[in-house]
């Protein structure tokens, strides 16, 4: 209450009022007295100027004359005008706010009585600055209960629109766990998952922010252990410590656990709150996230059935199921070296699946010709790419992954097929499957002629960069070479068809 | 000492989620709290970012920024607000 009295004293409406009443009187001392009732006024000021109150028996004259005008300007509710003990003249102002006295103005030691007409106004320029000094009391403790909770939904809102736009359970759940820390200024977060059959709490994610501090997390039974009761009674626990809440979609689905280490900020029921909240909104995004990757499963599973079938069908089959799985790998592998996103290593992996199905309409005596093929045959062979696109595009899911598979024989140089597309046209995609598809070819034992060492790929892929193949995708593809991944992956295949 | 004199927009960032520690706020929700263009703020936010002052969080279709936990990085920050 104090400051807001100084800064009314500050008033620019009272700096010219101050101005005002200086003019006819002369060497006035002001005062600024807060509170309703003083008991004693500060003379620091006034002894400069005022010789009388120098002396402490004189100022205590001073100070009960100037107290008893205090008071009845108080019950006035009004300005009170006197004559001090040295025959100067005196006022006092009381600031009202809300019909309440929070202090005073005065002034003293004038040689003239401040007008009549003068203190009116005195009195009016104060109550309206009070007022006004009120308002703007009002407004700030209005946006100081406010802010925080607008910025609490604000982040509520943000916090709703990353954890819904994640479908991949194995993002989601770190983030939620970090975003939990964040809200919660926790140190540590986990999150464990129930699995139905087992009853077992498995955990899926683990933060912990302290540094050089690990959280080792086991399964545990539903029903032992913190999480294990809050996931069979539905019902949060606190501690000063600790906060463990359930994720709650008609049956309990997992639990949130959170730890602060700093004895000095304890949990809160509010933090409670908050954690539920976020619970409630984790639950529908992990709900989510689950139905896609069974979509993405069903969908998965859907494209080999296919892709067998496809290969079933063609001539020297034997061994392309597996020529396939490492096409797919090793695309998607080179994909992740390039740090691509997962949205479009998908269509990728759904691409080396399928990449050859136009095969289909091409003449099986030209598939299966031993020899070097006329250039009409060739022609022929050329449009597989576009049949491939045009017999897969009723499948709405594999729209994204259509121009990789009719893009994937062009060359980076423009000399390829189907458009004779250069450098950037040719999609990233087509690209990368480009590389991982002569990896294959070269890999892949055929009947008309053996494998090629993964060494003797590279080396092959190297020697067509910027030429028939992008040399970015070149540098990842050598570089998975150089880490002994793909060597891994073609042994992993175990096939004799394989080396 | 940080070293590191702050822009008034990225003084005023920090002194937003000093103020609010469980923030975690989009450019555009920054730049609506302080009135801002969101093209100044998230070129403010780059550099605390790249400090590791604030920490972000994102997906393909928002990014959130929020104070970091790091006792550490509190102290630099509250030295560069003090400092500048």
């Amino acid at each position: 209450m104090e400051q807001t009295f100084e800064k009314l004293s500050q008033h620019p409406s009272l700096r010219r009022l101050h101005e005002v009443i200086t003019a006819p009187v002369s060497r006035p001392i002001w005062w600024v007295i807060p509170g309703d009732a003083p008991k004693t006024l500060n003379y620091s000021q006034a002894c400069r100027t005022c010789r009388f109150v120098q002396k402490p028996a004189n100022r205590r004259i001073c100070q009960r004359q100037f107290l008893s005008a205090l008071e009845e300007a108080r019950k006035a509710k009004g300005p009170v005008q006197f004559v001090c003990p040295i025959e100067r003249h005196a006022v006092c102002l009381p600031v009202m706010q809300q019909d309440q006295v929070r202090g005073y103005l005065a002034m003293c030691h004038s040689e003239q009585p401040v007008p009549s007409a003068e203190l009116k106004l005195a009195g009016l320029t104060v109550a309206t600055a009070a007022q006004e000094m009120e308002r703007t009391q009002e407004l700030k403790n209005l946006s100081d209960a406010i802010q925080p909770r607008c910025v609490a939904l604000s982040t509520i809102h943000t916090i709703h629109r990353l954890i819904s736009s994640t479908l991949n359970l194995k993002e989601l759940l770190p983030r939620v766990a970090r975003l939990c820390c964040q809200v919660l200024r926790a140190q540590s977060c986990a999150i464990w998952l129930v699995d139905r059959q087992k009853r077992l709490l498995i955990p899926r994610a683990v933060v912990e922010l302290r540094k050089g501090k690990s959280w080792t997390l086991r399964p545990c039974r539903v029903g032992s252990g913190f999480p294990g009761q809050v996931a069979s009674t539905c019902q949060a626990r606190l501690s000063k410590r600790m906060m463990v809440v359930p994720l709650v979609e008609e049956d309990c689905v997992g639990v949130i656990m959170v730890r602060r280490y700093r004895p000095s900020q304890p949990f809160s029921t509010l933090d409670q709150e908050i954690l539920t909240t976020l619970a409630e909104q984790a639950v529908v995004a992990i709900g989510n996230a689950q139905m896609y990757e069974t979509q993405e499963r069903v969908t998965w599973g859907t494209i080999k059935s296919l892709s067998e079938i496809l290969n079933s069908m063609e001539p020297y089959s034997s061994g392309r199921s597996l020529g396939h799985r490492i096409l797919a790998e090793a695309a998607v592998a080179i994909a992740q070296k390039m740090k691509l996103p997962l949205s479009a290593q998908r269509p990728l992996q759904y691409a080396a699946l399928l990449h050859d199905a136009g095969r289909l309409g091409i003449p099986q005596e030209i598939l299966r010709k031993p020899t070097k093929l006329e250039p009409a045959e060739f022609a022929k062979v050329k449009e597989h790419t576009i049949k491939g696109a045009r017999l897969l595009q009723p499948f709405e899911i594999l729209e994204p992954a259509l121009p990789i598979i009719l893009y994937h024989h062009e060359r980076y140089d423009g000399t390829g097929y189907p458009k004779g597309l250069k450098k950037d046209a040719i999609p990233l995609g087509a690209r990368i499957l480009a590389v991982a598809n002569a990896f294959e070819a070269m890999v892949c034992e055929r009947p008309y002629r053996g494998a090629f060492s993964v060494t003797q790929a590279a080396h092959e892929i190297a020697s067509h960069s910027g030429t028939q193949f992008d040399p970015a995708v070149v540098e990842a593809f050598l570089s998975l070479v150089q880490s002994g991944k793909l060597q891994e992956l073609v042994d992993s295949a175990g096939s004799k068809e394989i080396r | 000492m940080s070293g590191f004199s702050l822009t008034p927009v990225q003084r005023q960032i920090l002194k937003f989620f000093q103020q609010h520690p469980q923030a975690v706020e989009t450019v555009r929700g920054i730049a609506s709290w302080l009135g801002h263009e969101a093209k100044v703020v998230e070129e403010a936010l780059k550099e605390l970012v790249g400090r590791r002052w604030l920490a972000t969080d994102e997906t393909s279709a928002v990014r959130g920024y929020a104070l970091t936990g790091d006792r550490r990085m509190l102290t630099q920050i509250q030295e560069a607000l003090e400092g500048s």
